[in-house]
């Protein structure tokens, strides 16, 4: 074959070859272990290693791999916190949702509503490099297509709220959700107040 | 080599390219706090972390002595680093209206935290995370992975 051939075989392969895992033995020991579901929901993670697979499903249970070897290994929260002191402490906040509601068909908030944007704003506040994601829904009261763009404009809506008062439109992110997520299930085309709404989610 | 075969390699050659591109310039998460010797390695380049700083995907975060990171993706997934720590976000793709994607979170030495978000909440399957010799699949999880270093 010809130089360009030969040479574009090379990048290819060497493409490939770099993303292959190391095939060394691992020079230390691995540690995971499952911690429990901030809201105490069930929680689980499966761990594949040496051809093995296991499945660990209780809080503060984890697995070693050492020399080959797949052990399961139960932690109490005390050790957890005497190993791990800093990556415990170093995980962000967990974000903080406020749910807003609208007059009718427009994008007019309700008075309880208007009242919640300054505790939103607060939040923010509160928060080192906040980052704030507006998602609009709808009910499931017309066409898939209108209400995406109905609840993208919500969102908008809400957005510009946020910015008229004081929060950086760089750290907002506006998503329209449609009738994809209802608060309350309804068949199609039915109208649906609670469904129409906000979610203003801090991070 | 004849005009067909070369017409091929360069509609692969690009095609090889894209895929790369596609990920480019999109921010897919934030440093939130640090304590210490943080740094973001990119293409090759370190780059000392500050909060606020977006990150991309590929980006490897690295951590010194003493030292930590916590950070938030694009799905409100949660990240934290230890101390002599490096974890790279290997693939992370989120489509926040579908709430469809897929994520790859390799572990390579040190200590790291991870708190489920959006992505893996709606489909477990499309995260995976990695380390020296295992993989791990999620179930709506919190959990740490500490892999030992040489030294």
């Amino acid at each position: 074959m010809d130089a360009f051939s030969a040479w574009l075989l090379t990048v290819f392969v060497l493409f490939l070859l770099a993303d292959e895992p190391a095939t060394q033995p691992p020079a230390g020991k691995e540690t995971i272990v499952l911690l429990p579901d901030a809201e105490g929901k069930s929680t689980g993670i499966v761990v594949s290693s040496q051809g093995q697979q296991v499945a660990v499903t209780e809080p503060y249970q984890g697995i070693e791999l050492a020399g080959g070897k797949v052990e399961s290994k139960t932690f109490s929260a005390a050790q957890i916190k005497n190993m791990f002191p800093e990556v415990m402490q170093a995980l962000p906040d967990q974000p903080r949702s406020f749910t807003l509601r609208f007059e009718q068909n427009g994008t007019r908030l309700t008075a309880e509503s208007a009242a919640m944007v300054e505790e939103v704003r607060q939040e923010i506040v509160k928060r080192p490099a906040p980052e704030v994601t507006v998602i609009g829904h709808t009910d499931r009261e017309g066409s898939d297509e209108a209400n995406l763009r109905l609840s993208q404009n919500r969102a908008e809506a809400v957005r510009d709220i946020l910015v008229a008062g004081g929060v950086s439109a760089q750290i907002v992110q506006v998503v329209g959700r449609g009738e994809l997520e209802p608060e309350v299930a309804t068949a199609d085309g039915v109208a649906e107040p609670r469904n129409r709404r906000v979610e203003i989610s801090v991070r | 080599m004849n005009e067909t075969l070369r017409n091929i390699c360069w509609v692969s050659l690009v095609m090889l390219l894209s895929v790369g591109a596609a990920n480019a310039g999109e921010a897919i998460g934030t440093v939130k706090t640090l304590k210490g010797e943080v740094n973001v390695v990119r293409d090759g380049a370190a780059m000392k972390a500050t909060a606020g700083m977006r990150l991309m995907a590929a980006d490897k975060l690295v951590t010194g002595a003493d030292s930590s990171v916590g950070i938030a993706l694009q799905d409100a997934t949660l990240m934290s680093l230890g101390a002599k720590s490096a974890t790279q976000l290997s693939e992370f793709r989120y489509d926040p209206v579908k709430r469809e994607g897929n994520m790859l979170i390799s572990v390579i030495k040190g200590s790291m935290r991870f708190v489920t978000g959006l992505l893996g909440k709606q489909n477990p399957s499309a995260v995976g995370i990695r380390t020296p010799t295992a993989t791990i699949g999620i179930r709506g999880t919190d959990f740490i992975v500490s892999v030992a270093d040489k030294d």
